[in-house]
């Protein structure tokens, strides 16, 4: 074989080489493409911008029905209420409209369900190792999968509330160990000291339970009262910010007489540097305008993000966060914590 | 011409052409041309109001087309003695992430490839350590104990280092503080990405998801939120379309907790003006890179 035709022979390998390659870029094939699941639109709850709750300048305000507000439907308006106390002279929030012991659907919304999840997964404290214990391995199984922003949360549901009625039926829950750092409401303490037969004690391990979750199970009860207002219980008394011969109206300790509407005054005259902060617009919600020469800027009152009976912020579930290209690593989602 | 060179000369030429054509293939893919209006259009600064007319003309039709709804897109000033600040309260954020989805709706961001201007950042208490923040915390609820969160976005620096790395002009401060990007002069070398120490820039790698109808937000405006294009940056612009009508920006209204704080800081009875002058602000991020920024975190306590 001639030098000339080896060229021409490497020649036309290559060249066939290349056109090869260039067929295979053109069609794309050998490529591999990153399949990964499409990203959902995120849920229009998180795009809501609404407060935490709807205080009563906004009821009013909406038009919205005041019932709940009107307290001579049910009060006598010359006599004022009577004051019960348990043997700890702490008072005994009324107790009317409470329904059967055992926990229904409607007691637990999406948010309450997720908290209660949450802490569930998580048990950090004896109450709640203590019903993640009574669960089946399957059920601690697709609550470990729960997620709130996705569907599922029915079956969710299924487990917890059989789950939570399942304890209520059980004997007295209560352990002092358990309870621990739960704080009891008047009424847990006094039906701790009676009788804890029947219907009575169905009703003590459904108060124990609501004591234990303050935020997610307490329920409808004199207008969803539940006390927790300070860290040490004590100003959990009615008459520290109500009126006691006026129900209508609060009174702050200075005498002065405030309507459900002027409820800022009253936190304000306890709590005087966030007041301040709010006043200039340091703390709390503001929405609108901030220029004021083209439209109104609206402030959000104490009772539009704080329940003044339970003013502890609520938690709530978080929006989805970025979807990764990779996979995520265990470091990556949990820093490590300082000890 | 011999037989032998012929066919030695066309193999070369078809190998050579095929290799062309295959190395011009990612133009195949591109469908958005730019039309001769958009090709010829004037650097922002050097527009006449009259150029601007007919260049924000153009984007209305260009959206309608895409989504038969007319938007109402608008080239707004700064405004004057205005100067913005933003502050946000760390001992008030849950870091629920409301704010990075009331931006992403109100910029009308692309949902998938995701782009959001504002990640929240998971620190574990006690500390303000950067390098143990994670973004991709999913628990049942938030907050979590023993953890704290801080939403990183465009700091809108005085001083910015995004600016001064672009050769092309494309981005630059305003004088109400705000640095913007013209995304019709941006040629998507993505410099300004890598100079920013604070990661508030994002890059449109493939072309961004069309979005569903309900979810655009038709008040557009020129340097904000108008819809972007494959190769261009973006980032936050302090809701410009509503800042400088007189409005709030839009994570600001949607947070839950009243943590973010926003108005002019030249004007001394406004929220943020108190908020720098009687809380305890902590430093602006990354304070060392001298980039000052006009957002500042503080604490309640």
């Amino acid at each position: 074989m001639t030098a000339n035709a080896k060229t021409g022979i490497t020649a036309a390998v290559v060249c066939a080489a290349f056109s090869a390659l260039a067929l295979a870029f053109l069609l794309d094939s050998g490529g591999t493409h990153l399949h990964r699941p499409a990203i959902p639109l995120v849920d229009t709850n998180f795009l809501d911008k609404s407060t935490t709750r709807r205080s009563y300048a906004d009821l009013v305000r909406a038009g919205a029905d005041l019932s709940d507000f009107d307290c001579y439907i049910c009060h006598d308006k010359k006599t004022p209420p009577p004051l019960r106390l348990d043997t700890n002279q702490n008072i005994l929030v009324a107790t009317e409209h409470i329904g059967p012991a055992t926990f229904s659907a409607d007691d637990i919304g999406t948010n309450d369900l997720a908290g209660i999840i949450g802490r569930l997964k998580e048990h950090p404290d004896p109450v709640a190792a203590f019903l993640w214990q009574s669960l089946s391995n399957s059920e601690q199984l697709l609550l470990m999968n729960y997620r709130p922003s996705q569907p599922g949360s029915k079956q969710a549901q299924d487990i917890v509330i059989p789950a939570l009625n399942r304890i209520i039926a059980e004997p007295c829950i209560y352990e002092p160990g358990r309870f621990k750092g739960v704080f009891l409401g008047a009424e847990t303490i006094v039906h701790l000291q009676q009788s804890q037969t029947g219907p009575n004690l169905a009703h003590l391990n459904r108060l124990l339970l609501e004591d234990a979750f303050p935020l997610e199970l307490a329920r409808n009860r004199h207008a969803d009262i539940v006390m927790g207002h300070g860290q040490h219980g004590r100003n959990n008394n009615c008459f520290n910010c109500h009126n006691e011969t006026n129900l209508t109206l609060l009174q702050p300790r200075d005498g002065r007489q405030l309507t459900f509407a002027q409820s800022s005054q009253l936190c304000g005259s306890c709590h005087g540097p966030t007041k301040a902060d709010w006043d200039a617009g340091a703390h709390g919600r503001t929405s609108g305008y901030w220029e004021l020469s083209k439209g109104a800027m609206e402030r959000k009152d104490c009772v539009n993000c704080h329940n003044p009976h339970y003013p502890h912020f609520p938690s709530r579930p978080p929006a989805p966060g970025p979807y990764p290209l990779r996979e995520i690593t265990v470091a990556d989602a949990v820093p490590a914590r300082q000890e | 011409m011999g037989r032998r060179s012929f066919l030695r000369t066309s193999a070369v030429l078809t190998t050579g052409l095929a290799a062309l054509a295959a190395s011009l293939k990612p133009l195949l893919e591109m469908n958005d041309f730019p039309t001769m209006e958009r090709f010829l259009q004037k650097y922002y600064k050097e527009m006449t109001p009259q150029d601007m007319a007919k260049v924000l003309k153009r984007i209305e039709d260009e959206v309608e087309q895409q989504y038969h709804l007319r938007p109402h897109v608008r080239d707004l000033k700064p405004m004057d003695g205005v100067e913005f600040v933003y502050c946000l309260n760390l001992t008030r954020c849950i870091g629920c992430r409301k704010c990075v989805h009331a931006c992403v709706a109100e910029n009308n961001q692309s949902r998938d490839p995701e782009i959001q201007y504002i990640r929240v950042l998971r620190l574990p208490d006690g500390s303000l350590d950067i390098d143990k923040a994670g973004h991709f915390y999913a628990p049942a609820s938030v907050p979590e104990k023993g953890f704290f969160y801080m939403p990183v976005q465009c700091q809108q620096c005085e001083n910015p280092p995004c600016v001064k790395v672009c050769p092309v002009h494309a981005t630059w401060q305003e004088p109400d503080g705000i640095t913007v990007i013209d995304y019709d002069w941006c040629i998507g070398c993505r410099y300004c990405e890598a100079a920013c120490p604070y990661w508030a820039r994002r890059f449109n790698f493939t072309k961004p998801s069309t979005l569903p109808k309900e979810r655009l937000n038709l008040d557009m405006s020129y340097l904000g939120n108008r819809p972007r294009r494959q190769g261009v940056m973006e980032k936050c612009h302090f809701c410009i379309q509503r800042t400088r009508a007189g409005r709030y920006p839009s994570c600001l209204e949607v947070c839950p907790a009243g943590a973010r704080k926003f108005g002019n800081i030249r004007d001394p009875n406004s929220e943020v003006s108190y908020i720098l002058k009687s809380k305890r602000v902590f430093i602006q991020l990354k304070e060392e890179m001298g980039t000052a920024p006009r957002f500042f975190y503080y604490f309640d306590v």
